[in-house]
């Protein structure tokens, strides 16, 4: 006869119900699984058995098979053992099947019956919760990420006996009460830590408000990675739906950790020049997320941009532009969010004087035009701001440091504001804004634009350009408190133009 | 006249020749049209051309740059001027091996009083400014600029000469059609719209070498009365045009430079050799004889732009040395975003130049 048993599986981050069949029957001791990748079987029956021995649970010396559907949904099967020990202990101990109906049960086991926490958990209770109408058994180390989400539905269980009482007796274990981790204030990094380089910082107000992609130019050792790094604290507080997200894509990626709260400040994603593709969009055979996933909700750091191959870079094109990763598979698509905001740093120049004292910059005027124009193409084009940032001065680095997170926070809060009721809806932010949302919004002055025009003419902007540089300036008046922008927001949106291409 | 200019840019197309070899061939064979017509047994018994020359004008490869280059100069519309035609420069005339046809675009040389100004590529904020301001002296006061063409000072004088209304006569080291450096050919437009002129004495097509420079410093030095060497390194190519001058015995004047910095050596040094002291641009004119003013031209700028209390204030302190909006902003105690916009405002209307990103220059005098 057969029990019937749930479990959860992950594809992507999208949960799906596995339903197992789990039927006992006389003959040669044995235990088959189907609908599972090939090892396993094997290794889900040692664990099984023993955990259920370990545990004083008599093993049935029968044939057991196993059917796990969908059997085309690629499931990562350790978290399945959970559920079949228990079906294989209802068939032992005459549980009824209609108890076995009321639970989706996650959990590896290891051979001492203990049960060790899965991945993207938060994610399944979310699914579990939302889509079935049963109760769900995790693992007690996935309490941390699922304690906003705690439910009379949902229950913990450290061990195989923990779990077998929940399920049987209705003995809830109570898991260690976890703290949400919320990040102190006062460790955080702050922009008070950077000395000097007032219009680099406000450049990252603007970044941060309008939700602007940069790229930082200076030399080695100026603050391009600190300013990267400190974007989230001047960036609004993550909404409970923004940690939600973030969580469960840290969870699908295996990097919470054991006990971890709910991440609720943004994460800064730090990318090396010798990054992959691969690394940055994920992927797998039960796919993962990448770097550029990680990010969602935070920050993409691109250090040393230049030096990363072309294809790395043109992969960040989707993030930048649709705010998701496909992954396309053999049968299915896999979307991962990925609304990142992208930072990109890169020296001026190969010898990296050319901002700090051009006087000493070593390099043949070819070398210089050539240098930054690596970068150009696609992913260009969705960068609104360049940023200059110079070795400060010692006399600098011993006075006062200029703005601090704080005083950033506030304006950057106080902009987010207005675009939410430009936009009315939450999440849309000025770097977004096509063509003729730029001309309602943006309208300028005739003399103000006269004098954009005359830059655009000095300059030599694309039409491209001329959209970038005057969403800039929308950011830079909201920044103010302005209504209109004005002859100040644009020529603050032209001191960020491009030192390489068009501008 | 055709065939004229084609005989000429043959001889001009062997390879591996230069002003002295062409001019050895012209005296042997009296004419161009006679170096085109030799025979290879003639070619072969000359010991002066290399043995790749001498390949190339035997198995036609001479012929077929020669008539590439005619192609390019019909399509392209490109000037000839022939030694000995009305408008060929007379002071081109004095130098050793005066090239025998000059390619050009714009508007030719005429009888003009003209100042070869010349200077390292690698120059430093002292040099930027003293050229920014030499050239726009004389595009305003009607004097026409020679120079290179080359990056960095070379650059910078035709620029502002031009910006400034004046003429400015660029000299090519390659041909006329692929214009070197490249990143300079931003300034082909701004030259010609000023009446100015591109000019070489190398064929369209002709591909460039390194011995190419040299050599276009003798019609730098040829062209100008005088030579004003703005900044210059130990090794500089800037001493060649010096001895181009001194061998036609015309004069040089160089600008002194700061005895710790390293690109004003070879300057100091030329003045340590004799070359005349660089002090002002009034004292130089003064000196050199290049003497009164020709025209007044009001420029480029000043088209009554309103400037407010803070652009002024910025202008009377950014100098002739460049620098940044930090340094600004520390000096007159303002927010940096603000002395970003002013500079930013300033340099839209060429009160102020972006000399490289992020640091700025004012107009000095």
């Amino acid at each position: 006869m057969i029990k019937r048993v749930y479990s959860c599986g992950c594809y992507g981050m999208r949960p799906f119900l596995i339903h197992g069949e789990v039927d006992l029957r006389n003959g040669l001791p044995d235990f088959d699984v189907l609908g599972c990748a090939g090892s396993y079987e094997k290794e889900a029956a040692e664990r099984v058995r023993i955990a259920l021995k370990n545990g004083n649970y008599s093993f049935p010396k029968g044939h057991i098979t196993v059917n796990l559907a969908p059997a085309d949904m690629p499931k990562s099967c350790a978290a399945i053992d959970l559920a079949l020990a228990v079906a294989i202990y209802a068939h032992m101990y005459n549980l009824p099947q209609k108890v076995l109906e009321r639970f989706v049960l996650v959990g590896e086991l290891s051979l001492d019956g203990r049960i060790k926490s899965c991945r993207s958990a938060i994610s399944m209770v979310d699914y579990c919760l939302r889509e079935t109408d049963k109760e769900i058994l995790i693992p007690a180390g996935n309490a941390g990420e699922t304690e906003l989400m705690r439910n009379r539905r949902v229950h913990y269980g450290a061990t195989l006996s923990e779990a077998l009482h929940c399920i049987v007796d209705g003995v809830e274990a109570e898991p260690a009460a976890q703290k949400i981790r919320w990040t102190e204030e006062e460790d955080a990094p702050d922009y008070g830590d950077i000395y000097g380089n007032a219009e680099a910082k406000t450049a990252m107000m603007v970044a941060a408000a309008g939700r602007h992609h940069t790229l930082l130019i200076g030399s080695p050792g100026c603050g391009k990675t600190m300013a990267a790094e400190r974007l989230p604290s001047i960036m609004p507080p993550m909404s409970r739906q923004e940690m939600f997200e973030t969580t469960g894509i840290y969870s699908a990626a295996g990097k919470l950790g054991e006990d971890k709260g709910w991440i609720s400040t943004r994460p800064v994603v730090k990318v090396s020049s010798n990054t992959t593709k691969a690394a940055l969009t994920g992927g797998g055979r039960i796919p993962v997320p990448g770097a550029a996933s990680l990010a969602h909700n935070g920050i993409l750091f691109v250090d040393e941009a230049t030096m990363i191959p072309g294809e790395c870079l043109d992969t960040l094109r989707e993030p930048l532009e649709q705010g998701t990763i496909h992954l396309l598979r053999q049968n299915t698509r896999v979307v991962f969010p990925a609304n990142l905001l992208c930072v990109l740093a890169a020296n001026p120049c190969k010898c990296g004087k050319l901002l700090d004292d051009p006087g000493k910059c070593t390099c043949t005027s070819g070398e210089r035009r050539t240098y930054l124009n690596r970068l150009s193409g696609p992913l260009l084009d969705r960068i609104d701001l360049h940023v200059k940032m110079t070795t400060q001065p010692p006399e600098k680095m011993r006075g006062q440091s200029g703005m601090t997170s704080q005083e950033m926070r506030q304006r950057v809060m106080m902009a987010c504001r207005i675009q939410q009721e430009r936009f009315g809806v939450e999440g849309r932010y000025n770097a977004q804004m096509t063509p003729s949302e730029v001309n309602s919004y943006c309208a300028l002055d005739r003399e103000t634009c006269a004098l954009y025009d005359r830059a655009v003419e000095k300059y030599g902007f694309s039409n491209r350009a001329y959209f970038r540089m005057l969403r800039v300036a929308r950011t830079l008046a909201d920044l103010d408190g302005d209504e209109t922008v004005g002859r100040n927001h644009i020529l603050g949106a032209l001191s960020y133009r491009g030192i390489c291409s068009d501008g | 006249m055709d065939r004229k200019i084609y005989d000429v840019i043959y001889t001009l197309m062997i390879p591996e020749i230069g002003p002295a070899g062409i001019g050895k061939l012209l005296r042997m064979f009296g004419s161009f049209e006679n170096i085109r017509a030799l025979t290879a047994d003639q070619i072969g018994r000359l010991k002066f051309l290399s043995h790749k020359a001498k390949e190339a004008m035997t198995e036609g490869a001479v012929t077929e740059y020669t008539d590439k280059s005619m192609e390019i100069i019909r399509r392209e519309n490109v000037g000839i001027c022939l030694m000995g035609d009305s408008d060929y420069p007379q002071s081109l005339m004095d130098i050793q091996n005066p090239p025998p046809a000059l390619f050009y675009r714009g508007k030719m040389l005429a009888k003009e009083r003209r100042v070869s100004v010349i200077g390292t590529r690698a120059c430093s904020h002292y040099g930027m400014a003293v050229a920014e301001e030499l050239g726009r002296k004389c595009g305003t006061h009607g004097l026409t600029t020679v120079s290179g063409f080359a990056s960095g000072v070379d650059g910078l004088i035709h620029r502002s000469t031009c910006e400034n209304g004046g003429r400015t006569v660029a000299v090519l080291a390659g041909n006329i059609d692929k214009p070197y450096p490249v990143e300079n050919r931003n300034l082909i437009n701004p030259i010609l719209k000023a009446e100015g002129c591109l000019l070489t004495e190398v064929p369209p097509g002709k591909p460039i070498f390194r011995s190419d420079f040299i050599l276009r410093n003798r019609l730098i030095a040829g062209l100008g009365t005088v030579l004003v060497v703005v900044e210059a390194g130990t090794k500089s190519g800037c001493f060649s045009t010096v001895d181009y001058m001194n061998d036609i015995g015309r004069d040089t004047y160089a600008v002194p430079g700061n005895i710790t910095g390293s690109k004003s050596i070879g300057t100091n040094k030329m003045i340590q050799q004799g070359a005349h002291v660089y002090t002002s641009y009034e004292d130089f004119m003064l000196d050199s004889g290049l003497g009164v003013f020709a025209r007044r031209h009001s420029g480029y700028t000043a088209q009554g732009i309103e400037l407010s209390n803070l652009d002024k204030r910025l202008l009377a302190e950014i100098k002739s040395t460049p620098c940044t909006v930090e340094q600004l902003s520390d000096t007159l105690s303002l927010d940096p975003g603000t002395v970003a916009q002013s500079l930013t405002f300033l340099t839209l209307f060429g009160e102020v130049t972006e000399v490289t990103p992020g640091w700025f220059v004012g107009k000095t005098g």
